[in-house]
């Protein structure tokens, strides 16, 4: 009898404990709160979904959805694996190679037909750039893991970005001028003070290294008349004490520190005028308008520190060391060029395709008093939708 | 839905045990088991659900009839049977037929796009084992339709089996023992399979993927044998481990069924690997076409390879209606049939090692034509695989290694009795309940992390 019962309770100390803690989540995920959005993640969480006639064959999978994302205690458990990957030691966690406290994109081979599509566009772009009577080229921003590539073991020194490239400009129309700005670091020390180290993008002293690189670039290529690159001083700022949130940071739920130097192009007190829109003068901006002005709780990132990626906004500069105005289609490193572009340029009109809305770019770069139009996009942006300009 | 989801594991589950105990006499369990078992097949195929309804209600009456029918017994239960195969034809196998017809005559049959109602393997044999089994008088016509109801549509054996014979589970169906010990039991068969699932086979795959889905072929030797090794691991932990969550939920539930996977990996001989994997497949093709075709017992030697070679044509094309499969389980047949004429002899004679290590590379190899998508991508990975390298290598053999070093090592011991044997010497131990149930529940919390971890689904424009 006494055995029998030993017995029992040899297995109740399993089954209880697995009762309770299946119990305990089903009876939570009740009761626990429900978040629309996903900090971690950045991304909307699946919503309860609505059970009707019409639905009721996408319901059993639009429920799991819900139920997944709305388990409780989700979001710490995406920290705590992401905790547990660190400490095991692994070289790539998330899609991202991890060394010396950098978080570096893992980089990608795109395969020669998405760059034949990607360069027969821009090629598109350029032939319409000059049927309109301007002048275009194509500009290459270095990218956070082409730059680190020597931190990685060298097995994992692969070039995709170089290769990437590579492949993309040898399948350019030869007229098209293109600027390795990716360069821009060659011979230079001290690599990593020029990007954050849980951020895909640069700093201001990044960007200003490379800008002065393609200044340089646009008058050897008679773009522009006067050697600006070499008067234009870079004077920075820094902003001191603040939590920096990196973007690739939030992956792992801001496990990374996140003091991290933050240096700020210093423009002096040059007065700039922000529009929002190509064809009125109308439209005036605040410069708070074109800066991430989301962030409440006394932290910064880099659309915070530098400016936001929006489809269009023109920068008028009186004091501007160039009489002449640029159009810039760009990616997300160029955001913190911005105030550099107004420093140079009288106006500096800026278009980000993937935010565009109402206006085709074609009809922007038609109706832009700038007669000089640079597509510059980092170096590793070689295919997919941002290519997709609308022009054929 | 499958076992290995939050949804299942914390809604669906705590339902089913709630009512189910709930439930005091076995008729109403049974009833309420097979509203679960529907339920759980519809949420997974909402459109397919009439399916397995109708094939339940038909199978159920000719069932009776096979019962009563003295004469004409064969004739009928050829009918029947081809009955239920015309089913699963049309479902899983009528494009794959489409097409080859369309190769070879100038039909131009259109190609039928017919969804593969999930499970239809898995329930049509068990139909037709238990139609066999009242033809052959080894068991009998079952008159209760739920029970009947119930033996098809168990949702813990619905979706991947294993494809448990009504013989064994008809008695189970009128009673069956409920005991903590065999309902603790089962949770840690649920836990095992649970952990072989979500912390090995899951994460082997991101290692298997990251080379088989490199159809340029751009990887090099070192990465097409970590690929291969890995997806080899990952299949077995995949399937044991969910055939271990079946096994464990039937326990919780008071269904006892036998064991469909032994460490196949240890086997010294193609023969002894598939004695050992997927026991319940290899049984069923064994008794209702091997045997009944003669087996190997006909006098005509040829006619005994003929035999073979059809119950491995069949079991190649019960895996999927692919001439890969097709051409992976007559490989695996070529080396039964060579091991019967020559080779187990030679290699009985062999060290216990180069036998080992001759089923592992024969089974590993064998993986490439089920992995792969076609011919020209298993052609392609065997030249990889025998050093025939590509002008680039994309990939990182070193990184694979370096990351998942020791997840291919934990892998490897869980394929083998190792872990089990050590358990074992444990068990001796005063303290050992607590041990195992710590362990267990350590991992139970475990699988939460990874099944939460599992939706994560970062928003990234990464091209920026």
């Amino acid at each position: 009898m006494k055995q029998k019962n030993c017995k029992q309770t040899e297995n109740l100390i399993l089954i209880i404990p697995f009762l309770c803690i299946t119990v305990f989540f089903f009876v939570l995920s009740f009761l626990y709160p429900k978040y629309t959005l996903s900090l971690t993640e950045n991304r909307m969480l699946a919503q309860p979904p609505v059970l009707s006639r019409q639905t009721i064959a996408s319901f059993p999978g639009d429920f799991e959805k819900y139920f997944n994302d709305q388990f409780p205690g989700r979001e710490k458990f995406l920290k705590l694996f992401s905790r547990l990957q660190l400490v095991s030691g692994k070289i790539k966690v998330r899609n991202l190679y991890i060394v010396n406290g950098f978080l570096l994109p893992q980089e990608y081979l795109y395969s020669d037909s998405d760059l034949a599509v990607s360069a027969e566009k821009t090629g598109a772009l350029m032939r319409y750039i000059a049927s309109v009577g301007k002048k275009g080229c194509y500009v290459s921003l270095p990218y956070k893991t082409s730059v680190y590539n020597d931190m990685l073991p060298a097995y994992i020194q692969n070039n995709f970005g170089e290769l990437n490239y590579m492949n993309f400009v040898g399948r350019l129309d030869p007229g098209i001028k293109t600027c390795d700005a990716f360069r821009c670091y060659q011979g230079r020390d001290s690599l990593e003070q020029y990007f954050f180290k849980t951020d895909l993008h640069w700093n201001a002293k990044g960007a200003a290294v490379a800008y002065q690189y393609i200044l340089q670039w646009l008058y050897e290529e008679k773009f522009i008349d006067s050697p600006v690159h070499s008067t234009l001083n870079f004077d920075f700022a820094y902003i001191e004490d603040t939590p920096y949130m990196g973007d690739l940071n939030r992956r792992f739920s801001y496990l990374f520190s996140t003091h991290e130097t933050i240096p700020v192009f210093n423009s002096g007190e040059k007065p700039v005028q922000y529009y929002l829109s190509y064809d009125s003068d109308q439209y005036t901006l605040d410069k708070d308008e074109i800066t991430d002005q989301s962030l409440n709780n006394g932290s910064e990132n880099y659309n915070s520190v530098y400016t936001l990626n929006r489809g269009y906004y023109k920068m008028v500069s009186r004091d501007a060391l160039l009489d002449t105005g640029v159009l810039v289609i760009k990616d997300s490193m160029q955001d913190a060029m911005t105030e550099m572009f107004s420093s140079v340029f009288q106006t500096t009109e800026v278009v980000d395709i993937r935010y565009l809305e109402d206006t085709a770019l074609s009809q922007i770069i038609k109706d832009s008093e700038a007669g000089l139009v640079l597509l510059m996009y980092h170096q590793n942006n070689v295919t997919g939708d941002m290519f997709d300009f609308g022009i054929e | 839905m499958v076992f290995s989801s939050l949804t299942f594991i914390f809604a669906f589950l705590p339902i089913l045990l709630s009512g189910y105990y709930i439930m005091q006499d076995i008729k109403s369990k049974n009833i309420f088991l097979f509203i679960a078992g529907i339920f759980f097949y519809a949420w997974g195929e909402p459109a397919c659900v009439w399916l397995i309804l109708f094939s339940i209600a038909v199978n159920y009456w000719l069932g009776l009839i096979m019962g009563r029918i003295t004469s004409g017994k064969k004739l009928y239960l050829a009918a029947v049977i081809a009955f239920n195969l015309a089913i699963l034809i049309f479902f899983k196998y009528s494009a794959f037929l489409a097409a080859n017809i369309n190769a070879i005559l100038p039909l131009h049959l259109p190609i039928p796009k017919v969804p593969l109602p999930i499970g239809i393997s898995f329930f049509t044999f068990k139909i037709i084992s238990y139609l066999a089994d009242i033809y052959r008088g080894t068991a009998a016509a079952e008159k209760n339709f739920i029970r009947f109801a119930l033996y098809v549509s168990l949702f813990s054996q619905l979706m991947a089996g294993p494809i448990a014979r009504y013989s064994a589970i008809a008695p189970q169906l009128l009673g069956r023992e409920h005991s903590l010990a065999l309902f603790k039991s089962g949770i840690e068969r649920f836990i095992t399979g649970l952990a072989k699932k979500i912390i090995l086979a899951n994460n082997l795959a991101l290692v298997a993927d990251s080379v088989f889905n490199i159809k340029s072929g751009a990887f090099g030797t070192w990465s097409a044998w970590i690929g291969i090794i890995s997806y080899s691991m990952q299949i077995y932990l995949d399937f044991s481990g969910y055939s271990d969550m079946a096994i464990g939920l039937g326990q919780m539930f008071g269904f006892t069924v036998d064991e469909n996977f032994n460490y196949p990996y240890i086997s010294k001989s193609v023969g002894e690997f598939w004695r050992r994997w997927h026991i319940s497949l290899g049984s069923f093709f064994r008794d209702y076409v091997y045997i009944p075709l003669g087996g190997s017992r006909c006098k005509n030697i040829l006619k005994n390879y003929r035999n073979l070679f059809i119950v491995w044509f069949l079991t190649g094309l019960w895996h999927g209606a692919s001439w890969t499969f097709i051409c992976w389980g007559l490989y695996f047949g070529f080396f039964i049939a060579v091991e019967r004429v020559f080779l187990s002899k030679l290699l009985a004679k062999s060290p216990a090692l180069l036998q080992h290590l001759y089923l592992l590379l024969v089974t590993v190899l064998g993986w490439v034509f089920f992995r792969a998508g076609n011919f020209a991508e298993s052609l392609l990975f065997f030249k990889r695989l025998a050093g025939m390298g590509p002008s680039r290598d994309i990939t990182n053999p070193m990184l694979l290694l370096h990351d998942n070093g020791l997840l291919l090592i934990v892998s490897a011991l869980a394929c083998t009795p190792f872990l089990k044997g050590s358990a074992a010497q444990l068990s001796k131990h005063r303290l050992y309940p607590v041990f195992n149930s710590v362990v267990l529940l350590l991992l139970y919390a475990a699988c939460i992390m990874y099944m939460s971890n599992s939706s994560y689904n970062p928003f990234i424009y990464f091209k920026f």
